[in-house]
């Protein structure tokens, strides 16, 4: 990795956003492809954050400044990615549930996704199961994420999972669910597809369901 | 004669604490930290450590617990000897309005509201408000001036959902000061402060022992409590902390 690059990810990770506008600036003008900033700079940068995370060495502050980072980075990228086509890595609906208006966690996880290079359609809270339904469809999505902080709201989600399974994208959309009191045998008792306990691995799982279905 | 010692969130002190005064067989209460909700799994974790104290130094027959089901924290709380019994409600609004345990939906209203009882009103001023400085202090010593206004901006971000704050009383606990304390809180949350009065009779069935178990949970030793499919708080037995 280039000295510059290297600089990218590693003032990501300290979420210095300005600087890292400034340096993916920088990288362009020396030349680098805008894939390669993107590829081997911020997203080593922010896949470090996840990892560090996963494992409770940093905390949720250390990630939201290192997404807007990231953010802040792939704003100076995105107009020179277009048509790229290894940015086309799938398409991800989230949303808290129905009633449910705690979306700290759910922006962290959309921040996380579109870290990754997903397309992330964020429909914000409390949104019904339908509406999950018929974005999915329209937006061609893999991946259906719904989130819930509330156990008085959490049932909706197997109303979720009963309308995906009534649709056209039976068989064809995974369901991932999360959120505090939300866990693996919630999940299996509502039959939603996958249960992930923090937003990188929501991340990660996403990534997977959606090459997965190339 | 039966032994019963109450453990519950500080958030319920002024009413639990009321009600004893004129309980002609007033016993021991215990109170937890308000906020453990947060994180329930350490909910869980001061919740268990005190039971299995209290079963241990005091052996009571029953140990009623002032608190519902607190985005799942009080999943795999359990006892060795005593039966736990507990309202049957996932948060604690329902005791505090007198709404009575929560069998069907709420109403959905209630998702906009921000609730304010006596002790929340305390905890807020203590545990939010009282301790925000310090938290903007060391997000700029940790994260420099921009991250640090960046973060108290995504902090009160949440609060963007709500419409409004309700001060939920009991007659008997209304005070001008709680009031005016309301009303700070909600000048600070840029939300309008509404009032409505609660009912005691919810609180006052648990404390007399929580014998209806329509409105309360009794686990007996080894048991513990979830929530199922249909999202109906239920009796199981305990197994593991594991998931």
């Amino acid at each position: 990795m280039s000295a510059i690059l290297q600089e990218i990810s590693t003032l990501l990770q300290k979420g210095k956003m300005k600087d890292v506008a400034e340096l993916t600036q920088k990288a362009l003008d020396e030349g680098l492809a805008p894939l390669t900033i993107l590829n081997d700079g911020l997203m080593p940068g922010m896949d470090i954050i996840g990892e560090r995370f996963k494992n409770n060495d940093i905390f949720i502050p250390e990630v939201l400044i290192a997404a807007r980072a990231m953010a802040a980075g792939t704003a100076v990228l995105r107009p020179l990615l277009v048509g790229e086509s290894a940015q086309d890595k799938g398409t991800v609906i989230i949303g808290t549930i129905k009633d449910d208006l705690h979306d700290i966690g759910k922006n962290l996880v959309r921040m996380m996704m579109e870290s990754k290079g997903l397309t992330v359609i964020d429909l914000g809270n409390n949104i019904a199961p339908q509406k999950y339904v018929d974005e999915a469809i329209k937006h061609g999505a893999q991946v259906i994420a719904s989130s819930a902080l509330l156990t008085t709201t959490m049932v909706h989600m197997k109303e979720l999972v009963a309308l995906v399974a009534k649709s056209e994208l039976a068989g064809k959309v995974k369901i991932m669910i999360g959120g505090a009191p939300v866990n693996q045998a919630f999940c299996d008792s509502i039959g939603a597809d996958i249960y992930t306990s923090d937003a990188s691995s929501a991340a990660e799982t996403a990534v997977s369901i959606c090459a997965a279905a190339k | 004669m039966r032994t019963c010692i109450l453990i519950a969130c500080e958030v319920f002190q002024p009413e639990l604490e009321h009600l004893n005064r004129n309980n002609p067989k007033a016993f021991e209460f215990i109170f937890l930290r308000q906020g453990l909700h947060d994180t329930p799994d350490l909910l869980r974790t001061e919740l268990q450590k005190v039971i299995d104290k209290v079963e241990l130094e005091q052996a009571p027959d029953e140990i009623l617990l002032g608190y519902g089901f607190c985005g799942r924290g009080l999943y795999g709380v359990t006892s060795k000897k005593a039966t736990l019994i507990l309202p049957k409600v996932h948060d604690c609004i329902p005791l505090l309005l007198g709404d009575g345990p929560d069998i069907k939906t709420r109403p959905p209203e209630y998702a906009k509201t921000y609730w304010l009882s006596p002790g929340w009103i305390e905890s807020s001023l203590k545990y939010y408000i009282a301790e925000r400085d310090g938290r903007y202090q060391g997000y700029i010593e940790s994260y420099g001036q921009d991250s640090a206004d960046y973060l108290m901006d995504l902090e009160k971000s949440w609060l963007d959902n709500y419409n409004s704050t309700c001060f939920t009383y009991w007659d008997e606990l209304y005070s001008e000061d709680l009031l005016k304390k309301a009303h700070f809180i909600s000048e600070d949350m840029n939300l309008p402060c509404e009032e409505r009065k609660g009912s005691p009779w919810y609180m006052q069935e648990f404390l007399d022992g929580g014998v209806d178990q329509e409105k309360f949970l009794h686990l007996k030793p080894g048991m513990t409590l979830d929530l199922n499919a249909d999202g109906a708080l239920v009796v199981i037995p305990f197994q593991s902390l594991d998931s």
